[in-house]
């Protein structure tokens, strides 16, 4: 194959990547997609706004089943509040598409009140960030480190009902918090990636 | 009737106590269905299997991720190998790949009868079903009557 017809086919190929949006999605170590969503009060957030900062980004749907056990038995529990008083920035996402179970404003706005959650929920009803990020559950938990690289992609922790009474190994283990604490203390990220459970995010 | 009311009422006792409730062997709603299967012809001191069945039917699959487990309800009746079992002692069926997606998972649960006479076995089985629509979380309790005899 010439220089010229190898150029012409890399050109369409990246044509058709921009045209697409990204095919293949972000992985730890790989830079965060940015993103700029409205939240339940109305408000702008914008990511690359958080630069210094670390974030985790949440999958969020209030009603599946997985999603409630976690925030009232398992380990989402105050969770993100407690990270927030530690200088953490917790951003919860639904990205539901319109009509599907647990998706929109409404539905993002009730489940912020009944898990008491003092963190931002994000409706992303056209699932961009969400396959941006390949969020394929909820919860679907990621965390970005302070110079907005992915660090952590997958579950909240080794109990897969969501309820912490199941865990893998008969110890529970909070994979956000391990993340959390390795960042911390200025370590790799010892488990970058996990095999999220949950149900499907609503795209 | 009457004499006897008033005979319990005047003796302080409660009227007519409810039997203690007896869970049903099967359980179902949209998306799933539940079975207790107790052995036919158990005997005292002889180890023994109950059987649990799940089906997620109607668009719904077994969500496979979940740990489904079983925990067996107390009872004078029988010792239960384990106060739960595990994932790893289900057998699960691969989903049909049609319209129903029907699959089914069965967990065997092992014990040894104690007291010969009618009985009832069984416990509460937490499992996952899912659609395309939604997931469930069931935690459903079934029991089924078994003849111990000696």
């Amino acid at each position: 194959m010439d220089m010229t017809k190898t150029q012409t086919m890399l050109s369409t190929v990246g044509l058709t990547l921009a045209l697409c949006g990204p095919a293949i999605a972000a992985e730890p170590g790989a830079p965060a997609p940015d993103f700029t969503l409205t939240d339940t009060d109305g408000k702008s957030v914008h990511l690359a706004d958080y630069k210094g900062k670390v974030v985790v980004l949440e999958w969020f749907n209030p009603h599946c089943p997985f999603v409630k056990a976690a925030h009232t038995k398992g380990s989402l529990v105050i969770y993100a509040k407690k990270e927030q008083d530690k200088g953490i920035v917790w951003l919860s996402i639904n990205s539901g598409s319109k009509g599907k179970d647990g998706a929109g404003l409404e539905s993002s706005r009730a489940g912020r009140a009944t898990f008491a959650m003092a963190n931002p929920v994000l409706v992303d009803e056209a699932g961009t960030v969400g396959h941006s990020y390949g969020a394929t559950n909820t919860p679907h938990l990621f965390v970005i480190g302070k110079d907005q690289k992915l660090v952590y992609k997958g579950a909240i922790d080794n109990s897969p009902d969501g309820e912490g009474a199941s865990p893998q190994g008969g110890k529970l283990v909070n994979y956000v918090d391990a993340a959390l604490e390795d960042l911390a203390a200025g370590r790799a990220v010892k488990t970058p990636s996990t095999k999220a459970y949950g149900c499907s995010v609503k795209y | 009737m009457r004499a006897l009311l008033l005979a319990s009422l005047l003796l302080g006792a409660p009227a007519l106590a409810a039997p203690p409730e007896v869970a049903p062997s099967e359980a179902k709603a949209t998306g799933w269905k539940v079975r207790a299967v107790a052995p036919r012809g158990a005997h005292v001191g002889v180890r023994a299997e109950l059987e649990i069945f799940v089906e997620a039917q109607g668009g719904y699959h077994l969500n496979d991720d979940y740990p489904i487990n079983f925990k067996p309800t107390g009872t004078q009746a029988a010792r239960f190998d384990a106060p739960r079992i595990d994932r790893s002692a289900a057998t699960l069926s691969t989903c049909a790949r049609d319209a129903t997606h029907k699959c089914t998972a069965r967990m065997p649960v092992a014990f040894v009868a104690t007291v010969a006479g009618p009985a009832q076995l069984g416990g509460t089985l937490a499992f996952s079903a899912c659609s395309d629509a939604q997931c469930l979380i069931q935690k459903v309790v079934v029991s089924a009557p078994i003849s111990i005899e000696k």
